[in-house]
C-alpha cells in the first residue's frame, strides 16, 4: 500500500523557473526513501510542498489514496511530521516541552497535555535515545542531541509518514550514524514510512530501501539503490566522476569522487 | 517537573492574583494624604459606594479617587505587558515591546487627533482613533524591517526607532497646529500617567480589553509553536498567516486602548515577560496570564511611587517605567547579543 503518492507534482518560485517540473514517485508504508540530488535540484521544495508549507502549481499529492488538499493542517500533521534541517528555538525551552509540542495537533484550543500526551512524548524519547535529556534546556544540549529532540517531537506527532530535510548535515560522523540508525529502526516498532534528503549518496545508498534522484527539478531516477546509483548516471548529474565500490555494505554500492592524484 | 499541569498553572496564577490584590490594597491605604477609617468604616463606605450613596471625605479618596485608579493601572500595566509578551512571541523576538516597535508612537498620534476632533471626552473615538494609528504603526515597522522574508533583530530595533521619531514629529506638527489649549495637558499626557480617572473610565477600558484579553490567551499553544519558527509550526497544525494577523490586531487593541487613556508608558511590556520567562519558563499558557496579572502588579506599584516620591506633586508614571525600563533595555541588549556571538 502507498502512504504517500505524488503525481505530475509541479512548483515554480517564478513562473519561468520551474523548481519542480512533473514529478512522480510513491512511498511505501513502513518504507525508506533517500532523496537526493544537486544543490537546486528541489530536494527542501518537494518537503516543503509535502509537508503542506508550499502549495502545488500543477499535480496532486494523495495522502492515503485521499488528495492532500482534503486534509485541514491539523489532520496533515497527525499523518505527516518533518525534522527540519536545523532549528533554531526562541527562548529557552526545556526538551520535554519542545517533545509535547508535537501533541499539539491533537489537542483542542485551550486544553493541556494530558498523562497520555506525556506518555508519548516518554516513549518517544526513549526511541530516539534521548530520556535522560528530558529536563536539560534545549540550547544547552549539542547538536546531535537538539536533533534527536526534534526527532522525538517529530514521533510525538505519531506519524505515519515521517519527512527529514537534510537531518544529519550539522552533525559529525558519529551523531549521522547514529541519527540514520534511530531512523531505520523507528519501522520495527512501528509502521512509519520515511522520506529523507541528504547530500550524502552513500548513506542514502546504505539505509534507504529505495532512491529517488533529482536533477533540476525533475526526476533523474527512482528505484532501489543498486539499479538507481548507476556511477555513469550519478556522475553526469554532480558533473564529477565518480567511481563505484560494489558490495562493502550488504551490497549496497557506493560511490566516491574520483580525484586525479 | 517541567510539565504544565492545571494545577501548576492555576496555583502560579492565583498567586499572582493575590499579590495583585495585595497591590492594589496597598496603594489604596498609601498617599500624601492620610486616611484615618477603622476597618468597619471602610466596609461601610465601600457598600455606600456600591449604592452610590454620598461618602466621607476619606471615603472618597480611597473609593472614588484611588481604587479607579488603581484598577485603571491594573488593566493598562497588564494590557500593555500581555501585548509585550504576544509581539514577543509573534517577532520571535525578546526585546519587542508595544513602546519600542511604535505602536504606542503610532496610537499616541491618531489618540491625539481624535482628542482635538472629539471635541467633549469621548469613549469610542479616541481609542478606536488610537488603534487605527496602532496597526497603521506596527505593519509599517514590519514592512519597513523585513529584509529578505526574515524580520533580523536589528532592523527591527531600527525600524521601531525611526517609525516611533517619525510618529512624534507628526504629534509635535498636530499640536503645533491645533490650539494651544491643548498643549500642556497633550504633552504630560504623552509622558504617561494615570491620574484623574474614574469608574466610567475604567469599564470603558475593559470592555475593548475583554475580546482582545481571549483571543491572545487563546493562541498562546500557536505561540509556543512559533518558537521552532514559522514553518515547523505550520507543520504542526498552525494557520501562521492567520493567527499572526489576528495576535497582532489583538495585541495592538490593547496598546491601542492602554495609551488612549494614559499615554505613553514604556517598557512594561518588555520588562514584565521576561521576568516572568526568567521565573516561570517560556510556555506562554503560563507567561500570557502570568504577565498580564505581574503587569498589573508592576504598574500599580509603579503608580504608587509616582504619586509619592514628590507628593504633593505627581510625576508621571511613564518616567518611572522609563528609567526602570532603559538599564534593563540595555542589559537585555547585551544578553541577546551575547547569545548571538555564541
Amino acid at each position: 500500500m502507498n502512504t504517500l503518492e505524488v503525481k505530475d507534482l509541479s512548483f515554480a518560485f517564478k513562473r519561468t523557473q520551474p523548481m519542480l517540473d512533473k514529478i512522480s514517485f510513491s512511498l511505501e508504508s513502513g518504507e525508506v526513501l533517500g532523496v537526493i540530488g544537486p544543490n537546486g535540484s528541489g530536494k527542501s521544495t518537494l518537503i516543503r510542498l509535502l509537508s503542506g508549507v508550499l502549495k502545488p502549481d500543477g499535480g496532486t499529492i494523495f495522502l492515503q489514496d485521499r488528495p492532500a488538499q482534503k486534509f485541514s493542517r491539523r489532520e496533515r500533521a497527525q499523518i505527516i511530521a518533518v525534522v527540519p534541517q536545523q532549528t533554531s528555538i526562541e527562548y529557552q525551552y526545556r526538551a520535554m516541552e519542545i517533545v509535547l509540542m508535537g501533541r499539539s495537533p491533537y489537542l483542542q484550543r485551550f486544553e493541556l497535555e494530558g498523562l497520555r500526551d506525556l506518555e508519548i512524548a516518554r516513549n518517544a524519547l526513549a526511541a530516539t535515545d534521548c530520556l535522560e535529556l528530558e529536563d536539560r534546556m534545549i540550547d544547552e544540549l549539542s547538536g546531535g542531541e537538539r536533533q534527536r529532540i526534534i526527532l522525538a517531537r517529530a514521533l510525538a506527532q505519531e506519524p505515519q509518514i515521517l519527512l527529514a530535510d537534510e537531518p544529519t548535515t550539522h552533525l559529525d560522523l558519529h551523531h549521522q550514524v547514529k541519527f540514520m540508525r534511530l531512523l531505520s529502526e523507528l519501522r520495527r516498532s512501528k509502521p512509519i514510512s520515511i522520506l529523507f534528503t541528504t547530500h550524502d549518496l552513500n548513506l542514502a545508498s546504505i539505509f534507504s530501501d529505495r532512491i529517488l534522484i533529482l536533477d533540476r527539478g525533475r526526476v533523474a531516477s527512482f528505484g532501489r539503490p543498486e539499479e538507481v546509483l548507476d556511477p555513469e548516471l550519478v556522475s553526469r548529474i554532480y558533473r564529477i566522476p565518480l567511481k563505484l565500490v560494489p558490495g562493502v555494505f550488504e551490497k549496497k554500492p557506493l560511490l566516491f569522487p574520483e580525484i586525479d592524484s | 517537573m517541567v510539565v504544565l499541569t492545571r494545577s501548576k498553572l492555576f496555583s502560579i496564577l492565583g498567586l499572582l492574583f493575590l499579590l495583585l490584590i495585595g497591590s492594589v490594597l496597598l496603594t489604596l491605604f498609601f498617599g500624601p494624604a492620610q486616611i484615618n477609617l477603622k476597618l468597619p468604616e471602610v466596609f461601610s463606605q465601600f457598600s455606600a459606594l456600591l449604592r452610590s450613596q454620598e461618602l466621607s471625605k476619606d471615603g472618597t479618596i480611597l473609593f472614588r479617587i484611588r481604587l479607579p485608579r488603581a484598577l485603571l493601572a491594573v488593566l493598562v500595566g497588564g494590557g500593555l505587558a500581555l501585548a509585550g509578551a504576544s509581539f514577543q512571541a509573534l517577532l520571535r523576538n525578546p526585546l519587542a515591546d508595544p513602546y519600542i516597535l511604535g505602536v504606542s508612537g503610532g496610537s499616541a498620534l491618531t489618540a491625539i487627533i481624535g482628542m482635538i476632533i472629539a471635541a467633549s471626552s469621548s469613549f469610542v473615538t479616541v481609542p478606536v482613533f488610537a488603534f487605527g494609528g496602532a496597526l497603521a504603526a506596527i505593519f509599517l515597522v514590519l514592512a519597513v524591517a523585513r529584509t529578505g522574508g526574515k524580520l533580523p533583530v536589528i532592523t527591527l530595533l531600527l525600524a521601531g526607532v525611526v517609525v516611533n521619531s517619525f510618529f512624534s514629529a507628526l504629534v509635535m506638527f498636530v499640536l503645533s497646529v491645533a490650539s494651544t489649549q491643548h498643549l500642556p495637558s497633550a504633552i504630560y499626557w504623552m509622558m504617561g500617567q494615570i491620574s484623574s480617572k474614574n469608574y466610567s473610565t475604567v469599564g470603558m477600558v475593559a470592555v475593548y480589553f475583554v475580546p482582545g484579553i481571549v483571543v491572545l490567551l487563546s493562541l498562546s499553544r500557536d505561540f509556543n509553536l512559533f518558537s521552532l519558527g514559522e514553518e515547523s509550526a505550520q507543520q504542526l497544525g498552525v494557520n501562521t498567516e492567520r493567527s499572526k494577523l489576528i495576535a497582532f490586531i489583538a495585541a495592538s487593541l490593547l496598546t491601542a486602548v492602554a495609551v488612549s487613556v494614559s499615554g505613553l508608558i514604556g517598557f512594561v511590556g518588555l520588562m514584565v515577560p521576561h521576568i516572568i520567562r526568567l521565573v516561570f519558563g517560556p510556555d506562554h499558557r503560563l507567561l500570557l496570564p502570568a504577565s498580564f496579572l505581574f503587569g498589573g502588579i508592576f504598574l500599580v506599584l509603579c503608580d504608587l511611587i509616582s504619586r509619592t516620591l514628590i507628593a504633593p506633586a505627581e510625576l508621571p508614571v511613564g518616567v518611572i517605567t522609563a528609567v526602570l525600563g532603559g538599564p534593563f533595555f540595555i542589559w537585555l541588549l547585551r544578553q541577546s547579543r551575547e547569545r548571538m556571538i555564541r
